[in-house]
């Protein structure tokens, strides 16, 4: 039972409480009125009433009768008009409220889904900023490792290259070593010199 | 008189020794010829080298004839002091043969009176080396193989 419910209950015990006083204090306001009314002709007006002339004794107490009769039915039907009044009320008070809370309910899970939709979506986009930067990193790095086995090979293979000579060299004396026959290599030689015949002959000669 | 060097007569220093043997040749004539003058038993003709030979048929000169032995002297020796020589380095000491063979190549394609020197090189692998005045022809394998070193390297590099 939240707060709205315990409200109404009181609301709805208020009322029954009015409601039961209305009806103990009805009757006693009209013969009151009705008291007050026959002492106030009495002094304002100076008729002369004979009732035992105008009314019987009988008559007077069935008045009196009809008249609580009538007061009964009166505050009865006002009873009623106010309980159906009431019960309207509490419906319309509680549709009111059901409405009110679907309605409150409804921009409340509302705004907790755009809440939750913005979370995210900055999530997401945090997340994708957050892979865009290891994929930068990563590029970054992989390059970088690229330059520097390039770098690298690029040393390790100058360093080979100043060093061919004496391996060249000395490849070329264990492996040939005193198995070199230039007859087979006078072909060669006598090409080559025939091919550059005049640069010989002209340093040879200046 | 046009001196043909023989081909065997490829240095200088067997030049050299070709006119220190014609002096020597020249001389042992002259005391011959001084004895037989004087009555007096001569000597056995002196030893002539092939070498000398070969420059003296070259020359066209009789053994003989001092006069012309004197001038080819004088000859030879202008050679040598204007001999045009080249420095060739091979895989190995060449033969008697390829040294003709190369002496022959020089005289007629760079010059008739060329000279040479041999050395070796085992590491060069093959080919030729040739010290021409200030220049080195450089013919070897080797150079061929190191033509690419940076080649040859990257596929070191790979092994």
């Amino acid at each position: 039972m939240d707060g709205t419910e315990l409200l109404l209950e009181v609301a709805t015990v208020a009322l029954m409480c009015v409601n039961v006083l209305l009806l103990l204090w009805l009757p006693v306001y009209v013969s009151r009125k009705l008291s007050r009314r026959e002492l106030t002709t009495s002094k304002t007006y100076d008729v002369h009433v004979d009732a035992t002339a105008v009314l019987k004794e009988m008559d007077l107490s069935a008045v009196e009768k009809d008249a609580r009769d009538k007061l009964f039915q009166t505050a009865d039907a006002a009873a009623k008009r106010l309980k159906e009044s009431l019960e309207n009320t509490v419906d319309q008070l509680a549709s009111n409220i059901n409405d009110m809370t679907s309605t409150q309910l409804a921009q409340e899970f509302e705004k907790y889904q755009v809440s939750l939709q913005a979370l995210r979506d900055q999530s997401i986009s945090e997340f994708g900023d957050i892979q865009k930067e290891l994929e930068h990193r990563r590029a970054e790095l992989l390059e970088q490792l690229e330059r520097s086995v390039a770098k690298e090979q690029a040393k390790r293979v100058d360093q080979l290259a100043g060093r061919l000579n004496d391996v060249v060299a000395s490849y070329l004396t264990e492996t040939l070593g005193n198995q070199v026959d230039l007859g087979a290599q006078a072909a060669y030689i006598f090409s080559q010199l025939q091919a550059h015949k005049d640069d010989i002959k002209r340093d040879v000669l200046a | 008189m046009s001196v043909q060097l023989p081909v065997d007569l490829y240095s200088v220093d067997q030049l050299s020794a070709v006119i220190l043997e014609l002096r020597e040749y020249s001389s042992q004539l002259r005391d011959a010829a001084v004895r037989e003058k004087s009555g007096h038993t001569a000597k056995e003709p002196p030893h002539v080298s092939a070498l000398l030979l070969g420059v003296l048929h070259g020359a066209g000169i009789r053994q003989g004839n001092r006069a012309e032995l004197e001038t080819l002297v004088k000859e030879l020796e202008t050679l040598r002091a204007k001999a045009n020589v080249a420095h060739v380095t091979l895989a190995a000491l060449p033969n008697r043969t390829f040294k003709r063979q190369l002496t022959v190549w020089f005289r007629a394609e760079v010059d008739p009176a060329m000279f040479l020197t041999f050395a070796m090189r085992s590491d060069i692998g093959g080919g030729v080396i040739v010290q021409a005045g200030s220049r080195l022809y450089d013919f070897s394998f080797r150079r061929a193989l190191l033509a690419n070193k940076q080649r040859i390297a990257e596929l070191f590099g790979n092994v």
